[in-house]
């Protein structure tokens, strides 16, 4: 620092004196105007001299004693000549001025402090914001701060009334966000860190943080692949990167890092403050073999030292409805096409004998071979009303009895406050979600608490529990048996959930489409009615768990600290189901010979050991923190699953009924150790740099592979804070960064490097003998994927209002952990083995602004938007392409993307025999059957012939939306979608856009089918029920697979909110009163004719593989009050 | 901390501490007798193709199920056929449990050295049957008689010639017929000397090798180990494993939360048929009703082989009605038995000139059913008519009658199939997907 100073003046003030001086060094002199004379008359004259012996020079045999203080000289009376200041004093010209300090929506902010400029002279606002001020010179300018605003300077101009209105700083630059181990303030992040606060989240209501985090943060895609209360969502961070391990991100709760994919159930959204995602694999390679997948931290809610108690109740009630793209035909239609097909089923095996009009006292003597006819080619004659469109006939929707209105509370009552010492959170929490499909629902009890507190000035403990208990009944959804989404296509509309004298109807169709005509079954679809199933078969789900961690930290010396932290989790889950004897499944009907029952229960716990060393100091303005630590973590995983048989009757409606059971078992254990190390740097917040490394060692891989290593490096530039940045008025911020960094990925099960033995059983006789053999392959060198990742980032922010954040991301994974399919001749399907590699890149955009005042009217907008492109660069040795899933349309091969699902090109349907002969065409084609377009122009229909129709993961996927602020008022909205994603439906290839007559077509079926008479425009494949061609089996698939019919478009939230004003809570002795009303998922444009478009299969290799079990997401209506005490 | 890395599994046997005495390697050898159950060989798929395609049954809901059985019966199976996938899955990961075995026993001390030797036999004996089938079933196929270590080794493997096939079949049967014991009461439910000795004349006869066939299969005759019973008893679930039978894979009812029955019942009954509350049969292979009226008024199989309902489908009897769910028939199911020994040498002797010989064989199934002796035209063709439909009502809805018109290259004639491609079925498109090695067969 500069410490010589040259000063020549003569007779002048002192305070010009002193300006000299604090323009030449980095000095700056503090006192109080009423003790020191400052305008006193001064002369000195020096020449590049020591600062300490101009002091001297200037204050010798004056009135006034100094004292350096760092780069602070304080100025002091001497006390003998105490008088002559006061006199002094009487001779200053004084002016005063009142004001207030405001925030943006007029709200005053009480504590402001306003000083006058070049002075120390200053003052703070009182509660209602105002404030007086004596000043010196009726020429001030006042400087206003306030916490969390834009420093404001304001001329006085001989005003008497100042009202100041300060801006929020948006830019935020003191704005902490939490990254692995620490936290740090966001102008220094160099990776990138996405961070949504507790008022964003709170949009969405969900039981679920996953389900409030979709759509909110740019890289960051949520898919609600099933809609059911208490299902997780599938979170996919900067794309897959992985085809056959997991893909949950790492889930680090207060510090305490969850197992992978346990539920986020168990965390109350109402108790969360923020959420950080680490993004970029420099930012989450501290935590090593978890991170691949991204890291998300979650806070909870704490209290805050020296603050009153404040007690707050969030309450809402809701009202949810389905919100899916499925819509089918009514009775009457569907006794139209039920017709049409077994009428063609049975013309088109032997059009020159069979006619449609054939009665079926006909139809059963018309055999083939010797081979009597199949009952689907008999008509109905029990339609005939319906084809002749009698009126009042029975009718039912059975969507209309599938899904309901359903409600849905919350309730949440909190306390936080502190004292000097400490300060605490607390909370209880109850959640109550009807599902929108009838029999499903979810209840939930949490509890939160945490505590802080200084033991000493070196010594901080805290603790952290998280107690909850959900119940929740949750039956499968793509059960033919008992899935009430599944049965929806085949409950068929002429038949009636009640009896006439209005007892659930049981069994009915079952029977019904059983039944003989002419001696022959008609064999329909035969099954339960979906009412009597949802209502009787039990499938119920208790999970209790509790988690949390107690810690301690101690400042060893100056600015060194170790903390020690203790965490666990414990969960205990039981699921019992029960199917009753009294109720038909698929094919039978109800009394069933037997009931069924299982309970499934496990105990899981987990225990977790982190010690942490941080240091951090500066040494003039290079600032430092380094991080070391060292932790264990160890999971028992115990579980076992008890099928009961043999009972004798209903009474008792679980396992304990039964007369024979059958028991497995299983106690799978991980342990995780690992090291690690961070250094992070920076040159006056303007040059940043940060290195880590992290080893782990995972009971997981093989013995030849157990120890990894992560690194990381990344570095910034705050080119802003550079002297020669000009407009810094416009450009308030501007930050380039850049990173690398290495991650793993260890979701493959617990013993995967294991050639297991398991059983498989033969009887002898009666008795079992007990089998046992080698059912997978030994890999001892199995270890985690790798993906090295970088990041490059542009951080903008305009006016302090206008943000703007821009990335480019690419990620290689290589050591892909895939589960290959091999050739079956070695007695195996798959195995898992570390080959394979990958690639993921994209770019993410932010924008968002606030505090735009219009007059009264604040307005903010965000938007988000985010590509996508995966490459898969090689696969197992040799292996070119995996082709699965249904036909093997889901193609995931060298060069290209992950499980692109490929079909052929339909177009229309033929007509003629004599347009089939001279068309290419898949062997078995009948008239009414689809034409596929000769791609490869060869003359052949086949394989050859199957494009690419694109992927679930989209193109990109976006969001937007905005707020409004009047007064009290806030009203604001979110929309968000994705684009270029495509999805096959198997309901829709197999059911309701078959045309096979097995189940109730989609009214876009029904509309777009051919038929010769009724509909000749039709370019959907003809109804045909019993001689379904195989060239309609081989295209069913394809033809529901239409490029792109995933994307969306969704309003997410909207949300209008009533804040009362001041003076009402202090009449009403509250510091808070909020009423809102809100909608989630109230309109969603999609072209998706099926459940969700969200959905997808949860195998990577064909995802965006569709059925009744993507249980379609609710449309919620919300009202709410929140009050704070 | 770092021991606490190593954790081995609690529940689950490893690989590598495990067949290390005879106890363990007993449990591998039940293992491989389990597959037999397996849906892609004897609970569903084996006796669906070998019943289905023949002029016998037929699949009265074709539509059903993917349409995958009806596809075999009416001949335009595509490689997506899913029952096909698991014929192929099935049977590989037999042929693989019994490498596994047969790699490691030699290495392992047994108490008793014959136990030892009959359980080698017994692998042979699997791995064979398997091969067979997968041999009639596809043709060429991926030959594997050593335990894989490493499955991505086998990448690239590509089909082997069938005659290379059936001379592993040969060889590994005739080893097996010496290292197997004679039938008795203690291991009657196990591989033993004459299963070897009638799979290895089946294959001989398949081959057209009258010879060979003949003197394995008399060897079943000279044996005295086996005779015919009474029909109703022959299927009966009180007597099962009677003397009439040589091999069958064994299913029971009612425990191991019934999944050790067998699903043929549901799968093959006529979808009218109701028994009490067992209901839910799929009608997949049926019998037609003038196949039903050869049955002469007499005839004892009439009633307790076969009957018909008031429709006019007829059904195979042989398996027994469920009594726990209707997944979960008791019966086991009969790959080989001693009537079948009977009709091959009495087609035998025919082939070879031995006319009156063959009538004799043919006399004794005759006349346990109440038809007393032959007396139609002695000639070749006549006997050989005659014994082709005493097959058809003997073995009826046993699995035969596809792959006995197969070896006979008689399918055009008796089932009008004239598409030859048609007689192999296509390799699963899924292995085709996996590995582009293997060839897909012509005209799929």
């Amino acid at each position: 620092q500069k410490d010589k100073v040259s000063v020549n003046l003569q007779n002048v003030n002192l305070d010009r004196v002193l300006t000299a001086i604090e323009s030449q060094t980095d000095y700056r002199f503090i006192y109080k105007d009423d003790e020191i004379d400052y305008k006193k008359s001064v002369s000195i004259k020096v020449e590049k001299s020591p600062i300490e012996e101009v002091l001297q020079d200037l204050f010798r045999n004056t009135s006034i004693d100094y004292q350096v203080v760092g780069t602070q000289i304080i100025l002091k009376p001497n006390k003998h000549i105490k008088t002559e200041v006061l006199t002094q004093k009487t001779t200053i010209v004084q002016v005063s001025v009142n004001g207030s300090v405001l925030d943006d929506n007029g709200q005053p902010l009480p504590g402001a402090s306003i000083l006058e400029k070049g002075t120390t002279n200053g003052a703070t606002t009182d509660f209602n914001g105002n404030f007086s001020l004596t000043l010196t010179n009726s020429d001030a300018v006042l400087v206003v701060s306030y916490i969390g605003f834009v420093a404001k300077e304001v001329a006085v101009n001989g005003n008497e009334n100042i009202t100041v209105t300060l801006e929020e700083d948006f830019a935020k630059l003191d704005e902490v966000v939490v990254i692995g181990y620490g936290q740090q303030s966001k102008a220094k992040v160099i990776g990138s860190v996405g961070k949504i606060e507790e008022e964003e989240l709170s949009k969405v209501a969900s039981s679920s943080v996953g389900q409030q985090l979709a759509g909110k943060m740019s890289g960051v895609v949520v898919n609600q692949s099933n809609g059911q209360p208490g299902a997780a969502s599938q979170i996919v961070i900067r794309g897959t990167g992985t085809l056959t391990a997991g893909t949950n991100p790492l889930i680090v709760v207060d510090g305490f890092p969850l197992s992978e994919g346990s539920s986020l159930n168990s965390i109350n959204p109402d108790d969360i403050a923020t959420v950080n995602v680490l993004k970029d694999a420099a930012s989450a390679s501290i935590y090593g073999s978890r991170a691949v997948n991204g890291v998300i931290l979650v806070t909870t809610k704490q209290g805050s030292k020296n603050e009153k108690t404040t007690i707050t109740l969030d309450t809402y009630v809701g009202m949810q409805e389905q919100s899916s793209g499925v819509e089918l035909v009514d009775a009457y239609q569907f006794a139209q096409f039920i017709t049409e097909a077994r009428n063609w089923g049975y013309v088109s095996k032997d059009p020159a004998n069979r006619s449609a009009t054939d009665p079926n006292s006909v139809r059963v003597t018309k055999t083939i071979n010797g081979q009597g006819i199949d009952g689907r080619e008999l008509y109905l004659d029990f339609l005939q009303p319906y084809l002749d469109g009698k009126p009042g006939l029975t009718n039912t929707d059975w969507m209309d009895v599938a899904f309901r209105a359903a409600a849905m509370y919350n309730y949440n009552l909190s306390a936080s406050g502190g004292n000097e010492k400490t300060k605490f959170y607390t909370s209880l929490g109850y959640f109550n979600q009807e599902g929108i499909v009838i029999g499903s629902d979810l209840k939930r009890y949490s509890a939160n608490i945490n505590l802080n507190s200084k033991l000493t000035d070196k010594i901080n403990i805290g603790v952290s529990v998280k107690p909850s208990f959900t119940d929740q009944n949750a039956l499968d959804q793509g059960s033919r048996s008992s899935g009430a989404i599944a049965l929806v296509p085949l409950n068929f509309s002429y038949y009636s959930p009640y009896t006439d004298n209005g007892d659930i109807n049981i069994s009915e169709q079952i029977i019904n489409e059983q039944r003989e005509i002419e001696g022959v079954r008609i064999n329909g679809t035969p099954v339960e009615n979906l009412l009597a199933t949802s209502t009787m078969v039990k499938d119920n789900r208790q999970q209790f768990r509790v988690f949390g961690n107690v810690f301690a930290d101690f400042e060893i010396v100056k600015n060194l600290k170790y903390k020690i932290s203790l965490g666990g989790d414990y969960e205990n889950y039981t699921r019992n189901f029960y199917y009753p004897s009294s109720v038909g499944s698929y094919r039978t009907p109800a009394p069933r010979s037997d009931a069924e029952a299982t309970q499934d229960k496990q105990t899981r716990y987990n225990y977790l050991i982190e010690n942490t060393l941080n240091y951090d100091f500066s040494l003039a303005k290079h600032n430092f923190d380094l991080l070391a630590g060292y932790t264990f973590q160890k999971e028992n995983i115990d579980f076992s699953s008890t099928v009961g048989t043999g009972f004798a009757d209903d009474n008792i409606k679980n396992i304990a009924g039964a007369s024979s059971h059958t028991t497995n078992y299983n106690l799978a254990i991980w342990a995780l150790e690992s090291y690690f190390t961070r250094l992070q740097y920076d040159y006056d917040a303007k040059y940043l740099f940060s290195a880590a490394i992290r080893k782990d060692g995972s009971s997981r891989f093989g013995s030849n592979n157990r120890w990894g290593y992560f690194p990381s490096v990344s570095g910034g530039w705050v080119f802003t804070r550079e002297s020669f940045m000009p407009l810094e008025d416009i450009l308030t911020f501007g930050k380039i960064s850049a990173s690398w960094g290495q991650t793993g990925n260890n979701q493959i099960g617990n013993y995967g490097s294991y050639a297991l033995v398991t059983d498989s059983n033969y009887v002898n006789g009666n008795s079992l003998a007990a089998g046992y053999i080698t059912t997978s392959a030994p890999n001892p060198n199995l270890g985690w994927e790798v993906a090295s990742a970088m990041n490059i980032g542009l951080d903008l922010s305009f006016f302090h209002k206008l943000n703007f954040s821009m990335a480019y991301y690419k990620t290689n994974t290589k050591d892909l952990l895939l589960n290959v399919p091999v050739p079956q001749q070695t007695g195996y399907e798959n195995v898992l083995a570390n080959i394979g590699e990958m690639e993921n890149k994209g770019l993410e955009f932010e924008l968002s602004g606030r505090n735009f005042m219009l007059g009264n009217v604040g307005l903010g907008f965000n938007a988000n938007l985010t590509s996508y492109q995966n490459k898969v660069l090689a696969l197992g040795p040799g292996q070119e392409e995996i082709a699965t899933g249904r036909d093997q349309l889901f193609v995931t091969k060298v060069g290209g993307s992950i499980a692109e699902i490929y079909g052929y090109e339909v177009d229309g349907v033929f007509k003629t025999q004599q347009e089939i002969d001279n068309t290419p065409h898949l062997s078995g084609t009948l008239t009414g059957d689809f034409k596929v377009k000769d791609i490869n122009g060869d003359g052949k229909i086949n394989d050859d012939d199957k494009v690419s129709k694109g992927t679930y993961t989209p193109d990109f996927t976006y969001g937007f939306g905005g707020s409004v602020a009047y007064k009290g008022f806030n009203f604001s909205f979110n929309f968000n979608g994705v684009s270029g994603r495509t999805l096959m439906d198997g309901d829709m290839a197999s059911l309701t856009e078959a045309g096979e007559g097995f189940s109730v077509p989609t009214t876009y079926y029904f509309e777009n089918r051919y038929h010769p008479v009724n509909n000749p425009d039709g370019f959907l494949g003809q109804p045909n029920f019993g001689n379904f061609s195989n060239s309609r089996k081989i295209l069913r698939s394809s033809v529901v697979v239409e490029e792109n019919n995933g994307d969306y478009i969704r309003l997410r939230d909207i949300r209008i909110a009533y804040d009362f004003s001041k003076s009402i809570l202090e009449r009403l002795r509250l510091s808070k009163l909020q009423l809102y009303v809100s909608g989630n998922n109230v309109f969603t444009k999609t072209d998706y004719r099926g459940w969700n478009p969200d959905g997808t299969s949860s195998n990577i290799l064909t995802s965006g593989y569709n059925d009744g079990s993507n249980y379609p997401l609710a449309k919620t209506y919300l009202v709410g009050l929140r009050i704070a005490y | 901390c770092e021991k606490e890395l190593i954790q081995n599994p609690n529940t689950d046997k490893v690989a590598n501490n495990f067949y290390t005495n005879e106890a363990e390697l007993e449990e591998g050898v039940n293992a491989v007798y389990a597959t037999l159950q397996f849906g892609g060989n004897y609970d569903i798929a084996i006796p669906a193709l070998g019943e289905i395609p023949g002029e016998d049954a037929y699949d009265e809901t074709p539509a059903n199920d993917g349409g995958v059985y009806g596809e075999i019966d009416q001949y335009n199976v595509i490689p997506q056929n899913g029952l096909i996938e698991n014929v192929w899955r099935d049977a590989y990961k037999g042929i693989q449990r019994a490498n596994i075995v047969l790699n490691r026993i030699e290495d392992i001390a047994y108490d008793n050295a014959t136990t030892k030797k009959a359980r080698i036999g017994e692998m042979l004996f699997i791995r064979s049957l398997y091969y067979f089938n997968l041999v009639r079933i596809f043709g060429d196929v991926p030959l594997v008689v050593e335990e894989i270590i490493n499955p991505q080794d086998n990448f690239g493997q590509t089909r082997t010639p069938k005659e290379d096939v059936y001379n592993q079949i040969i060889t590994d049967l005739t080893l097996a017929v010496d290292l197997l014991p004679n039938r008795n009461e203690d291991n009657k439910m196990r591989v033993v000397k004459t299963a070897a000795y009638t799979l290895l004349g089946k294959v001989y006869l398949t081959l057209g090798d009258y010879p060979n066939a003949y003197d394995n299969l008399i060897e079943v005759v000279k044996s005295k180990s086996h005779k015919l019973i009474p029909i109703e008893e022959v299927f009966s679930t009180e007597n099962e494993l009677n003397e009439e039978i040589i091999f069958a894979v064994q299913f029971a009812s009612g425990i191991n939360a019934n999944s050790e029955g067998t699903d043929a019942y549901r799968m093959f009954n006529p979808t009218g048929r109701v028994e009490g509350n067992m209901t839910g049969t799929k009608g997949h292979g049926v019998l037609k009703p003038d196949f039903y009226d050869l049955y002469e008024e007499d005839d004892l199989r009439k009633g307790v082989y076969v009957d018909v309902l008031e429709s006019g489908i007829a059904y195979s009897k042989k398996l027994a009605i469920p009594s726990t769910v209707i997944g979960d028939s008791e019966s086991d199911w009969v790959v080989l038995r001693y009537a079948e020994v009977l009709l091959m040498l009495a087609e035998i002797e025919n082939q070879r000139g031995n006319i009156d010989i063959a009538i004799g064989y043919l006399n004794e199934i005759r006349e346990r059913v109440n038809l007393g002796l032959y007396e139609g035209l002695e000639d070749k063709n006549s006997v050989f008519n005659e014994i082709d439909l005493q097959r058809r009502l003997e073995l009826v809805w046993e699995g035969h009658r596809w792959f006995d018109i197969l070896r006979q290259n008689r399918a055009g004639e008796v089932l009008g199939v004239s598409d030859s491609n048609r007689l192999l079925m296509p390799i699963p498109a899924k292995q085709i997907a996996t590995d582009s090695a293997l060839e897909q067969n012509p005209g799929y």
